[in-house]
């Protein structure tokens, strides 16, 4: 396997794609989320078919929430959701469990997909965690965890104290199973303001970057342009940003420091826009790209389970050579 | 009136119990068409500030609550004085519980004055076809977080399109994966970037 620093050096392409693989391995989204190989088998199949810089494994947020003992709903084609979220005052946090990954809910099964990644692609396998506001408001509701921005500040520490405890704990666990990055999913906290995010996200964020031994992505949904400053203020290794950022002004500032992925428009752009909407998207993209080493072509947020593929592999090709032509 | 300035200030500010009271000390005083004008200013200042990201969801979600928490007080007196609104139906599609932006939407269209029917989530076509007629609604607004639910929105259209009741309803749709070009390629009236916006736009209709 090819080292790490040169990899990392090599991310030139790396779409948020995992759900497309789903339809390719001819499995239903459940299958993939309750059973490890079935997982592996469709990452494969995406890994085989485009080789990208760097492979995901399938988006889901609803692991670490259902780690913690919260009941899922899980329905055939789509995320699995929080039945009731159980958390409503600190005294609440206490009927949690403190999640194992090697025991609890479904970590295991990240963790032996990772692992299967790590042996068989040659390229930067990145596992999703949660983020530490988005678990809170998994656990306690977003409007609950949103309205304690403003009403309960004791209750909203003690709440994210417990989240990234136990982010921490699944992040190691999935770098010693052979994640070389972990991608840190935030889209709740993409609704805070600077202040607010700073408070509520970035210091815990600094804490699991602190914590664990391998580089982080992190990834917000949206629209984050007020965000950027604080989301580079975390330490992460990189960031990953939506359709709806200025990519221009992003570049700019960070200066080649840190690894910029993004943000071609998933839904439009690649599950169901045509190859000139493709063409257009990346010109302007790779344009930026010029003199800058540090983006990484990808999409703002995971692509669709019924992302129509010539697209997709008109993305890869089309930046594979225009990045050729380009450096 | 001073109260009308301050449950203006008490919205946007939050504040749940001092509105209450103060809605409790007017209501007979005044027309309750004059509370309605406050709740719609606030939440339009809300509203202005927030397209400027000056205030964020957080605050627009504690304003929210206090619109809540009033219109149970207002809706004998909208009742007394027969106030003709129009009816929007409103939920989020099937298979998706995410519920901030909607309920934002439904307060802020309440605070507008608008008869809000909002279904809550994981709503079912059927159920949104169904509210829709039985409430005599000319507006049904669908709302999606996730990739993997956008498609109810398609197929509500296609259904009302199946029962040639297309024309009946002004069919608008939100939600952060979906766009102005997802509307047009599903057949939706309208695209809603924000609450504020919808209000905007319903307004324009009328």
């Amino acid at each position: 396997m090819t080292g790490m620093d040169e990899l990392w050096g090599k991310l030139r392409i790396a779409p948020l794609m995992g759900l497309p693989g789903v339809r390719l391995s001819g499995t239903s989204l459940k299958q993939n989320l309750e059973n490890a190989d079935v997982q592996f088998s469709s990452l494969k199949m995406l890994y085989e078919r485009f080789h990208p810089d760097a492979m995901f494994t399938i988006m889901d947020l609803s692991i670490e929430v259902e780690a913690c003992g919260v009941e899922l709903s899980r329905p055939e084609n789509r995320a699995f959701s929080v039945k009731q979220h159980p958390v409503g005052s600190s005294a609440d946090l206490q009927r949690l469990r403190n999640p194992d990954p090697r025991r609890d809910g479904r970590m295991p099964l990240a963790l032996a997909v990772v692992e299967a990644m790590s042996e068989e692609f040659d390229c930067i396998n990145a596992a999703y965690v949660s983020g530490p506001f988005t678990l809170a408001s998994l656990l306690a509701g977003a409007g609950n965890a949103l309205r304690s921005v403003i009403r309960d500040q004791d209750f909203l520490r003690d709440l994210l104290q417990y989240c990234t405890g136990a982010i921490i704990r699944y992040s190691r666990a999935l770098a010693e199973h052979g994640a070389d990055v972990v991608c840190i999913l935030e889209p709740t906290a993409g609704v805070l303001s600077p202040r607010q995010f700073e408070k509520n996200s970035a210091v815990y964020l600094r804490e699991i970057t602190a914590a664990v031994s391998v580089p982080s992505i992190l990834h917000i949904c949206g629209d984050t342009n007020v965000l950027i400053p604080n989301m580079l203020g975390t330490n992460c290794s990189a960031i990953s940003l939506d359709s709806q950022v200025n990519m221009n002004q992003v570049l700019q500032r960070v200066r080649g420091e840190i690894q910029v992925f993004g943000n071609i428009n998933p839904v439009n752009i690649v599950a169901y826009g045509s190859v000139e909407d493709i063409d257009k998207a990346l010109l302007e993209l790779i344009s930026l790209a010029r003199g800058n080493d540090n983006l990484t072509i990808s999409t703002g947020c995971d692509l669709p389970l019924d992302t129509n593929m010539e697209n997709l592999s008109y993305l890869f090709s089309e930046s594979r050579r225009l990045l050729g032509q380009s450096q | 009136m001073k109260e009308l300035n301050d449950l203006v200030e008490l919205i946007k500010q939050g504040e749940v119990d001092e509105s209450i009271e103060t809605v409790r000390k007017i209501i007979d005083e005044i027309a309750v068409e004059q509370i309605i004008s406050a709740m719609t200013t606030a939440m339009r200042e809300l509203g202005e500030r927030f397209e400027k990201k000056e205030v964020f969801i957080p605050e627009l979600l504690v304003a929210s609550d206090v619109i809540t928490e009033l219109m149970p007080l207002l809706e004998p007196y909208i009742r007394k004085r027969n106030m003709q609104r129009k009816t929007v139906v409103i939920g989020t599609v099937e298979g998706d519980i995410h519920e901030i932006g909607k309920n934002i939407v439904s307060i802020v269209l309440k605070a507008e004055g608008y008869n809000v029917i909002d279904l809550g989530t994981d709503v079912g076509i059927d159920t949104f076809l169904g509210a829709a007629s039985e409430q005599g609604a000319s507006v049904i607004g669908l709302s999606t977080l996730m990739t993997t639910t956008m498609h109810v929105q398609q197929d509500l259209i296609r259904e009302l399109i199946a029962q040639d009741h297309r024309s009946a309803y002004f069919v608008m749709i939100g939600g952060a994966p979906v766009s102005r070009k997802w509307a047009d390629r599903i057949g939706a009236d309208a695209y809603c970037a924000d609450a504020f916006s919808t209000a905007a736009l319903l307004n324009s209709l009328s």
